[in-house]
């Protein structure tokens, strides 16, 4: 509100703490700059390109975690004169998804480097947009502010139009990045269409504003029309980037059209930014909410995201049956994962579940495991394909034989997507269901069941796609060649085989990072006032 | 006594052969090929060490500190956060006392030696054979499992590295996976194990339903105040019933009646195997877990009493059956069942310290024996049967010298490691009843007779062997492990033999609260020396005896076994097809579970297939459905959000 009519945007803001807070962006955009100035000063090769991105998002990676510890005790909403409705903000939650977006980047860029940058000629080009699209996505995760959700929503989306379709000779690729790119167009302006309304309604960019302002009008079991269409439109963004349905048609032409390598990290990127920014604002409604009665005045918004996430989850899993495309099977997959994860979204709209943070330490917990799973069985199906030319499901046939090294990791991630044990997506799909069943008692009841058992029916159903890969490679054999593959790409899918081992091993500084990740969820989004102190003292107090 | 060295000790104990084994397996076919037994051999070669210097911890802690629990960490979090926001976690701990490492010194000593033997055993004609990498690759892993299941601090660790070693043996047996017998025994092993362990499963269900708990130290507690989980008295029935859960696992691992019948099978697999895991180490696993769960056992008398009657039913009905066969491997079988039987008998009747002294001694002089048998078999190239062959004193000079030492300890000859353990063990058996004595001597009475029976079968006699077999003394690498168990299996027993005791000693705190004090048996010590030494002399006298009696009638009158054979027909009959034990499962469970299985089968081929078919044909058809969606044309697309949106807000508006 203020801040459109501000005389000096700086007056008020304290510029240099912040600036450290977020440097993290900094660092980012910095290496962006860097890779520009790359062919300049020391050439186009791709390999030189490469190596100056992994330091760039090295330095990063340690930036973030060297601001974890101050921001994990004092949250800030910064670049804003209010302390409470701030243009960025930078606690456990956005610093948690830096560090696994970082780390996941560099698996991203070792892939690419392993498999494309031999034949590469515009590695700048790629980097920016890369790059880009990281910066958005961890905009999107740093941000309870609408205006800024929409800036980064576009900043993480642009770039990976252009990535999809990178390669300007592959026809597919070229059709994919355009479909996307309408899709996201559409998807654009309609939450566009429902910030403006919103704004219009409430006077605020703030989703804190915004959510009490809901819960006001929903009080009494009413639904405005107006603030229920700007609401949804508003979903419409995050529910894009999920690829949540009925948002998901962009989702299995891109990935299928793209690079393996883009396809890997969009598959994660760009889901789990998606799910952490709904999150985020999710949870903005439920701590608006300080009575446990009047949480029900948000029991239409829990089932409309738990439906979605249902059907999302269903509809993943279905259509992944008739795949004759690892790629395009693990496209529908990554659909289905994302309805899991956006099930345990859902059940944040819970008087118990608003502040213990239970749901978002499974929510993360998920990522880093699917994070991992994803990783791992791409960079297979990568290998595989470069070697044969072909990423169909035949083109697996004896993988055990002809690649064990290949095929073992393989087995051990399908199972993990499964999630069974004795991998870790047994462990995360398992705190999903345990905060799911966390809700079990109360209003939820309900939905927490309907939820549980969509999921457990959904695991049933996803064995069978997910083993018909391994009864590929294991049971049959046509006597193909073997296949030989870069050293590098057998260390990374075995890392990541051994990482989904080990993470069940040991899995309690996992469970307790995530807890971690989740801690003060509200005191960056919430206004926090003083006992007896009312809300616009506050305010007045902090300009 | 430091916790630090204790975790140190512990996680090198653990990893070294696991680290072995991996390099062994992942490196083998490609690098090492017929050096793959390095990684493992120096791996269990560390966890030895490892292993002696934890016991001399152990030994030198003061009195009232010989135990340890050493956390490692955190491992999944079971039950509700209590009001303090602690969450009650499963943990992976070491639990370190005198009787983990008694057990890891036998575990990782016995290991050493055998890894070793199988250097040369596992070549033929000086070239490694096919799957050498895998057999040590195993080994190694055996190796971590059962340090495991020692070490581990609560049941869930237990039972982990419980179904880890029955894995191992499964691999291990059917090594040979090429041989019909070979994957037969394999599988005879694991399903028989699979009985014992789902009761012993069910045992620990049940007491963490008793107890809210798996840690030892909490559940113990609990069991010696007579309280459950929440509070409430123990009823005795529920302990009886955790307990005899429990035994039916050691009764599967452990071969104990009537889940025996694994264990003479599994000599399908190579001799190290046999002597490793069927005679010293993982059959000893049932025994350790009953001693460990001294707290549980002896607060049952009945679960007691069972553990007395089914170990010395087994004691005897094994030696019965080893006086009659011909396979050494097999005779061997049957003598490793009738000894365990001893150490359970042992434990029924309150002598826990004894059992394991008896697993200690057993552990030496069985490895050597089957070693010994895997020597004969290694020169013979694989024939083990004595009616083929004989007199080979003369060609294998050091395998006699070595077995012979191993048979008197067996039989327990007096002052050889056998004898003291064994006496102990009937010296309490009398005292708790006279029939469990009697059979405690009877036994000693038929070991000491079918061992020398088959000393003298393939020893002694006129030198012969079957056609084109040149028998020939193995090399170093198989000679040096005999040489260093007959040593321990010579002195062993001074270790826990009267006078010295300090094994006992050493045991002491580890059964002071369980099964002493609780023993309701009153051994009275008489004065004197026949009241004192009067049993020694008997079953030393009785191991004389049946050493004697083997000779005259193998070597002087070899007429007269013929005899006895054709006069008691029947008699012999049994005892060669063992009680007709697997004929009666074949015919009273196998057969008919087979049939049941193909029943199975055809309602699977027709029933559920079908349904399964019907099942995913509304997947299948949704997805085709899904597919014609997904057409690729952008106004569908359009068309579909715009219509998803749309019904979401009618819900919404609706709800």
């Amino acid at each position: 509100m203020t801040l459109l009519g501000q005389t000096s945007a700086w007056s008020g803001i304290p510029v240099g703490e912040h600036l450290w807070v977020f440097s993290p962006m900094i660092a980012l955009i910095a290496t962006m700059l860097a890779v520009v100035a790359c062919p300049i000063v020391v050439g186009r090769s791709a390999r030189t390109i490469a190596r100056v991105a992994t330091l760039g998002v090295i330095v990063t990676l340690g930036l973030t975690l060297a601001t974890w510890g101050e921001v994990s005790t004092n949250p800030v909403s910064g670049l804003s004169t209010q302390p409470t409705s701030g243009m960025l903000i930078a606690d456990n939650l956005s610093i948690g998804f830096q560090v696994i977006l970082m780390v996941f980047l560099l698996g991203v860029i070792y892939l690419w480097k392993i498999g494309s940058a031999g034949s590469e000629e515009n590695a700048p080009e790629f980097f920016i947009l890369l790059l880009g699209s990281a910066l958005g996505m961890i905009l999107m995760v740093s941000t309870s502010n609408l205006l800024m959700i929409v800036l980064g929503i576009e900043m993480a989306s642009l770039p990976s139009y252009a990535i999809v379709g990178f390669n300007k000779r592959d026809r597919k690729g070229a059709e994919a990045s355009v479909k996307y790119m309408i899709f996201g167009a559409v998807c654009a302006a309609i939450m566009l269409y429902g910030v403006s309304l919103l704004y219009g309604m409430v006077g605020s960019l703030s989703v804190a504003d915004l959510a009490r302002y809901t819960v006001e009008q929903f009080a009494g079991g009413q639904h405005p029309l107006l603030l229920s269409v700007g609401l949804l439109c508003l979903l419409v963004g995050p529910a894009f980037k999920i690829s949540a349905v009925p948002f998901h048609f962009w989702c299995p032409d891109a990935f299928e059209g793209a690079r393996i390598e883009v396809t890997t990290w969009l598959s994660v990127a760009s889901k789990a930014a998606g799910l952490i920014l709904l999150a985020r604002m999710v949870s903005t409604f439920a701590g608006a909410v300080d009575e446990p009665l009047a949480m029900s005045v948000l029991k239409p918004l829990a089932w409309t995201i738990g439906i979605m996430a249902a059907v999302t989850c269903t509809l993943g899993n279905f259509a992944a049956y008739p795949q004759q495309s690892v790629k395009r099977l693990l496209a529908y997959s990554s659909i289905a994962h994302a309805g899991y994860m956006m099930m345990a979204v859902a059940v944040f709209l819970h008087p118990q579940a608003d502040r213990s943070g239970e749901p978002m330490a499974a929510l993360m917990f998920y990522i880093i495991v699917y994070v991992f799973m994803n990783l791992g069985a791409f960079g297979v199906t990568a290998l595989v394909s470069w070697e044969t030319g072909s990423d169909r499901i035949e083109g697996f046939t004896g993988l055990m034989r002809r690649a064990p090294w290949l095929a073992v990791p393989m087995v051990v991630c399908l199972i993990s997507l499964v999630g069974l044990p004795p991998m870790a997506g047994f462990l995360a799909k398992w705190w999903v269901l345990v905060a799911l069943g966390s809700l079990a008692d109360g209003w939820g009841a309900n939905l927490a069941w309907f939820l549980i058992i969509v999921a457990v029916v959904n695991t049933l159903i996803s064995l069978y796609y997910y083993l018909r890969i391994v009864v590929v490679m294991t049971l049959r054999d046509t006597g193909e060649p073997v296949i030989r593959s870069p050293i590098g790409g057998l260390a990374l899918v075995n890392f990541c085989a051994l990482m989904l081992l080990a993470l069940l091993v040991v899995s309690a500084p996992l469970k307790a990072t995530a807890d971690r990740f989740s801690r003060n969820l509200f005191d960056a989004t919430t206004v926090t006032q003083p006992a007896g102190e009312p809300v616009a003292a506050a305010l007045d107090r902090a300009d | 006594m430091s916790d630090q060295v204790l975790y140190t000790c512990g996680v090198l104990i653990l990893l070294a052969p696991l680290v072995g084994a991996v390099l062994s397996g992942a490196l083998g076919p490609v690098l090492l090929r017929s050096r793959a037994h390095w990684p493992v051999v120096a791996g269990v070669a560390v966890a030895f060490i490892t292993s002696v210097v934890l016991c001399a911890q152990v030994a030198g802690a003061p009195e009232g500190a010989t135990s340890a629990l050493i956390p490692v960490y955190d491992w999944i979090a079971h039950g509700a956060q209590d009001a303090k926001g602690a969450t009650a976690y499963f943990k992976v701990e070491y639990l370190i006392d005198p009787l983990t490492a008694i057990m890891l010194m036998t575990v990782t000593g016995v290991s050493l030696l055998v890894v070793i033997y199988s250097r040369d055993y596992m070549r033929e004609h000086g070239k490694a054979v096919h799957g050498y990498e895998r057999f040590f690759a195993f080994l190694g892993l055996f190796v971590f499992s059962m340090c495991a299941l020692v070490l581990g601090g609560n049941f869930l660790l237990l039972y982990l590295g419980w179904e880890a070693v029955g894995l191992c043996s499964y691999l291990l047996i059917g090594f040979h996976y090429g041989r019909p017998a070979a994957a037969a025994a394999a599988k005879k092993a694991f399903l028989v194990n699979r009985i014992g362990d789902f009761g012993f499963a069910l045992g620990i269900l049940l007491i963490y339903l008793t107890f809210g708990s798996l840690e030892y130290g909490a559940v113990f507690e609990m069991v010696s105040q007579g309280l459950t989980g929440s509070g409430d008295p123990l009823s005795g029935d529920r302990i009886t019933a955790i307990a005899l859960l429990l035994f039916c696992g050691a009764c599967g691992k452990s071969a104990q009646l009537p889940l025996h019948v694994w264990l003479p099978d599994a000599m399908e697999g190579p001799s190290p195997v046999s002597a490793l895991i069927h005679a010293a180490t993982m059959v000893t696993a049932g025994i350790y877990m009953i001693a460990r769960c001294g707290a549980i056992f002896a607060a049952s008398p009945t679960a007691m009493m069972v553990v007395a009657v089914v170990g010395a039913a087994t004691a005897l009905f094994g030696a019965s059956i080893a006086l009659v066969q011909t396979d050494m491997k097999r005779i061997l079988a049957y003598s490793t069942i009738s000894q365990l039987g001893y150490m359970v008998l042992a434990i029924g009747v309150y002598a826990a310290d004894s059992a394991i002294f008896h697993l200690f001694t057993h552990a030496f002089f069985k490895a050597l024996l089957f070693l010994g048998a895997g020597s004969v078999m290694h020169a013979m190239g694989g024939i083990i049967d004595v009616r083929h062959f004989g007199g080979l004193r003369k060609v294998l000079p050091w395998t006699f010298a070595t077995f012979v030492i191993g048979s008197l300890a067996l039989s327990g000859f007096p002052m050889l490691s056998g004898f003291f353990s064994k006496d102990e063990i009937i010296h309490h058996a009398l005292a708790a009843h006279p029939v469990l004595g009697v059979i405690g001597l009877l036994t000693a009475l038929l070991t000491a007779f079918y061992t020398f029976r088959m000393v003298f079968l393939a020893f002694h006699g006129p030198y012969r062997v079957p056609e084109g077999v040149h028998p020939h003394e193995s090399g170093i690498w198989m000679r040096a492990p005999l040489l260093v168990l007959s040593v321990g299996a010579l002195a062993a027993g001074y270790l826990g033999a009267e006078g010295t005791g300090a094994l006992h000693r050493f045991l002491e705190p580890v059964f002071a609260d369980t099964f002493v004090r609780n023993n309701p048996i009153h051994i009275v010590e008489h004065a004197g020396f026949w009241a004192h030494y009067g049993l020694m002399i008997v079953s030393g006298a009785l191991a004389i005896v049946g050493i004697l009696a083997a000779y005259l009638l193998y070597v002087r009158e070899p007429w007269i076994p013929g005899l006895l054979k054709a006069s008691a027909p029947r008699a012999y009959r049994t005892l060669w097809n063992k009680y007709y034990v697997d004929e009666l499962y074949d015919g009273a469970i196998v057969k008919p579970a087979q049939r049941g299985g193909r029943f199975c089968v055809g309602l699977d081929d027709y029933g559920v297939d079908g349904l399964i078919w019907v099942v995913t044909a509304i997947p299948r058809a949704v997805a085709y459905l899904l597919r014609t969606a997904q057409s690729g044309l952008l106004q569908g697309y359009a068309l579909s959000m715009v219509a998803g949106i749309a019904i979401i807000l009618l819900l919404v508006l609706w709800a």
